[in-house]
């Protein structure tokens, strides 16, 4: 199972660990290296002691009348002062010449039965409750001027020492224990603040609601490594803003274009029903009330299209198709319609496309349709294909008087209607273009637009055939 | 007479379809619930079958596919809120014949039923008459009082649609997608203007006048009392 840690208490234990682990290791050294200096300075004196006690016996040799009592006697004088410290001095055949044994080290005689067993170095013996290190010499009987080899044995008892560890040890479990504590409590404490602004900008985050989408978190005093959080975060907001505009801008358009229409339709019926009327009049009022329906029923169905676009839904029946041969069946169409106000269409050029070959019929019918409304009567419409390796265009150029540079930007928008007193004839809800757009959006293509000494030029984009064309 | 079920469970839409239908000369019955329209179905035969998909206790989809099943062969026309392609894929596949959207036109829901109805019968094509004017279709000529009248030829094709279905109202939902392939409400008024045009040719200069508009449906072509 996975724990959901927070941030603060996994940098906490992070800190803690770090600072536990450092001062351990340091604790650990530190006995370390008092136990090996101290080893050293046992090793010193006993060396110290052993060369004291090998020179009396070797000037005691050389005295021409070797003497045990007065060996003893020296020894015990050079030895005095010490605490501890334990020295002996006898042959190979074990009879004792001297020894010395410090107050509170009685190290009894025979201990060191088998000193001939030990080397020349150091080492540490435990014995019945004593812990002491001890060195054993061996002189020859040459040099110690009698029968028998000699050894000296010197022995120094830890006990001081390994005291002082042990004491050294327990303090620092305890020293280290309640640095651990303080290292926790720091470590919170050190995160806490750290995390301040993370914690700030999660206040400040689910502030957020619809109401104040125009909030931004504030940039300035900010880690650097939060700056591109909050930066990322502030743009997303932006575009949730923007969008949600958009979204209510467009409710609220529905809501106002819905209006009209009901209105009328309403008012329309009250009066017809308001008193008998013959049937004449009641046939005119239902005509009127059906032109109004009808136009209900396609805005609805505009706007389910472009809903459904919008979120991904709309199902493409790709096929390869001529531009050419599409555009002259829509010229064919329109061109009554066109012939009305004697605007020509001309088509020039070709391209292949892969499409969904009724959705863009619509799109470029759409295109067309807006041609021959905002034409100046007896202008020509060029309608001209071309395409590149990979996409095909369409542009549809008229002449108009009835849209300025300024308003260009506002095509594409729903509702719109370049000339505000066409609203309510029989052309459609002002949902044309974001319809053509977001059938062209649909097959990875775009809808632009630019214009030119009042002749506006709408450029269709959209995927070209693969291969050689 | 022909016969006809409506399987709609919405009040309001079924009494109109009944009675719309019904002044058009058809016998209708009209079921509210999915199951029991099925058993209509199963127990006898329809000229044709107007389903709407959302029903209650059974809904449109499972209704033909049952009825198919029962080998029940009977044209059914959909009726669908929803303007999903699947969904449409998804009826014609189990066998439907037609479907149209709601909200629809009710002369495109007439237009369409006399299309699955006229569907068993051989199509008369060829030369037509009505009045004086003459179309031999064949040889591509029309002429009225015997007089020679040039059309272009989308014209001859709007002319053909409404001489074959004289007496009916189209809708201009169908003459645009019959006559030029388009399938879509065009904002324009561009049908309007292309009758108009034909009516120049073929009914300006003559009596009786023939092609004839239903104000808020469409054109019927047929010869009426002045």
């Amino acid at each position: 199972m996975k724990r959901n840690w927070s941030l603060t208490t996994r940098l906490s234990v992070i800190f803690a660990g770090v600072m536990m682990s450092a001062w351990f290791l340091s604790s650990v050294l530190l006995v370390a290296a008092l136990s090996s200096y101290f080893r050293h300075q046992d090793a010193a004196l006993l060396t110290g002691k052993l060369e004291l006690a090998t020179e009396l016996l070797e000037s005691e040799a050389g005295s021409g009348q070797p003497d045990s009592a007065s060996l003893a006697r020296k020894v015990a004088d050079a030895m005095v002062g010490h605490s501890g410290l334990y020295l002996s001095i006898k042959t190979s055949d074990k009879r004792l010449l001297a020894d010395y044994s410090s107050p509170g080290f009685p190290l009894p005689y025979g201990r060191f039965a088998s000193e001939a067993a030990y080397p020349d170095t150091m080492q540490t013996v435990e014995d019945e409750g004593w812990r002491y290190n001890v060195i054993v010499r061996k002189i020859s009987a040459q040099k110690a001027g009698g029968q028998h080899d000699v050894l000296i044995t010197a022995a120094y008892d830890t006990g001081f020492h390994d005291e002082f560890i042990s004491q050294l040890k327990k303090w620092l479990i305890w020293f280290n224990g309640g640095l651990m504590f303080i290292s926790v409590l720091l470590g919170w404490f050190v995160t806490r603040m750290g995390l301040k602004p993370l914690n700030e900008l999660n206040r400040l985050a689910s502030a957020v609601t619809i109401n104040n989408l125009s909030k931004r978190l504030p940039a300035h005093n900010l880690p650097a490594e939060l700056m591109a959080t909050v930066a990322e975060f502030n743009s997303m907001l932006e575009r949730l803003e923007k969008s949600f505009r958009r979204l209510s801008e467009f409710s609220s358009d529905i809501a106002h274009e819905l209006r009209t229409p009901v209105s009328n339709l309403m008012m329309q019926t009250q009066v017809a029903l308001s008193r008998d009327r013959d049937a004449a009049s009641y046939r005119e009022v239902l005509f009127s009330n059906l032109e109004e329906l009808s136009r209900l029923a396609r805005m609805s169905s505009d706007m389910l299209f472009l809903a459904k676009s919008e979120n991904g839904l709309m199902i493409l029946e790709k096929q390869n198709f001529s531009l050419h041969e599409e555009l002259e069946e829509l010229i064919d169409f329109f061109e009554p319609l066109a012939g009305e106000s004697h605007n020509t269409l001309k088509l020039s050029g070709d391209a292949l496309v892969r499409g969904d070959r009724l959705m863009l019929r619509r799109a470029m019918s759409n295109l067309i349709t807006n041609a021959i409304k905002y034409s100046l009567p007896g202008s020509a419409i060029s309608l001209s294909a071309e395409h590149n390796s990979d996409r095909a265009f369409i542009h549809i150029s008229n002449y108009t008087e009835d849209i300025t540079p300024e308003s260009l930007g506002r095509l594409f928008d729903r509702f719109y209607r370049a000339d505000a007193s066409r609203q309510h004839n029989t052309d459609g809800a002002g949902l044309g273009l974001s319809i053509t757009r977001s059938i062209l959006l649909a097959h990875e293509g775009d809808l632009q637009v630019a214009m030119n000494d009042n002749v506006i030029t709408f450029t269709a984009i959209m995927p070209a055939t693969a291969g050689p064309s | 007479m022909t016969t006809m079920l409506i399987v709609e469970d919405e009040l309001k839409t079924g009494t109109y379809l009944k009675q719309g239908l019904q002044e058009a000369g058809y016998d209708v019955t009209l079921v509210n619930d999915g199951r029991q329209g099925l058993e209509h179905i199963l127990r006898q035969h329809y000229d044709l079958i107007i389903l709407d998909v959302m029903l209650p206790s059974m809904d449109g989809w499972d209704i033909l596919q049952q009825m198919r099943m029962a080998r029940h062969e009977e044209p059914v026309l959909f009726l669908t809120a929803r303007d999903n392609v699947s969904e449409k894929i998804k009826g014609l596949d189990l066998g439907a014949d037609d479907y149209l959207l709601k909200p629809f036109d009710f002369a495109e829901l007439l237009a369409r039923i006399r299309t699955l109805l006229r569907r068993n019968r051989t199509q008369a094509s060829g030369n037509h008459s009505i009045a004086d004017l003459i179309m031999d279709a064949t040889r591509r000529t029309v002429s009225r009082s015997g007089k020679k009248i040039h059309l272009s030829t989308k014209e001859f094709v709007l002319l053909e649609l409404l001489l074959q279905r004289t007496g009916e109202v189209l809708p201009r939902n169908l003459l645009s997608s019959l006559v030029w392939n388009i399938d879509f409400e065009s904002d324009t008024n561009v049908i309007d203007v292309a009758v108009r045009r034909l009516r120049s040719k073929v009914d300006d200069d003559f009596t009786p006048k023939l092609i004839h508009t239903v104000r808020g449906i469409g054109y019927v072509l047929e010869i009426r009392e002045e």
